[in-house]
């Protein structure tokens, strides 16, 4: 009797996690259109790094110890558009600067390995 | 399609693929806890579903200027 009613209690709780997780899904429409990703995304950038911060906070004032300085949280709804660009930007710069810098760093280290072998 | 709104298009996919394919590894990871004895297909499903519904957005999202609508129209008796 007692193992019955234990997995079915088991067997409930699974059910109302998995339950719960669908409709958390279901009710923040994560797999709608698009632009409510969008939204949902630009959402948790601004809510989760000082959520994050509040619990370490937290979590240092109850256990005595020292936060140490963290770097700053990582942007992660940065447009595609922009990094694209300047990503392309400074890569065709680099190329086209690249025979002159590759010229000039071969003459400084003849020059050193000049001044070394005197 | 200007540049701008193409630019705008690519971000909201990223975005989108993103919190799909998240959503769906959560899902798979919820399942596998609870029902699948931690087994490593429903997280495997639930990413490639989630990019699977990502992609179809994003192909319609690019492709909804470009396609035409149109209606059957009855020829008038005369």
């Amino acid at each position: 009797m007692v193992p019955r009613v234990w997995s079915l209690m088991r067997f409930l709780i699974k059910g109302s996690v998995a339950g719960g997780a669908v409709y958390l899904v279901y009710d923040q429409e994560l797999l709608g259109p698009s632009d409510k990703s969008q939204a949902v995304l630009q959402k948790a950038e601004e809510v989760v790094p000082p959520a994050m911060y509040q619990f370490g906070q937290y979590v240092c004032e109850q256990t005595g110890l020292k936060m140490p300085q963290l770097p700053a949280p990582a942007k992660f709804n940065f447009h595609i558009r922009d990094t694209w660009n300047s990503g392309i930007i400074t890569v065709m710069s680099a190329l086209s600067v690249a025979p002159s810098k590759a010229r000039e760093y071969s003459r400084e280290g003849w020059a050193y390995l000049k001044e070394r072998t005197k | 399609m200007s540049e701008s709104e193409l630019g705008r298009k690519w971000d909201r996919c990223m975005a989108d693929t993103v919190v799909k394919i998240g959503t769906g590894f959560g899902l798979g990871l919820v399942f596998s806890l609870t029902f699948f004895k931690r087994r490593m297909w429903p997280l495997a499903f639930g990413s490639g579903m989630g990019l699977g519904m990502a992609y179809s957005n994003c192909q319609h999202d690019f492709q909804a200027p470009y396609l035409l609508h149109g209606k059957y129209v009855k020829e008038e008796e005369q």
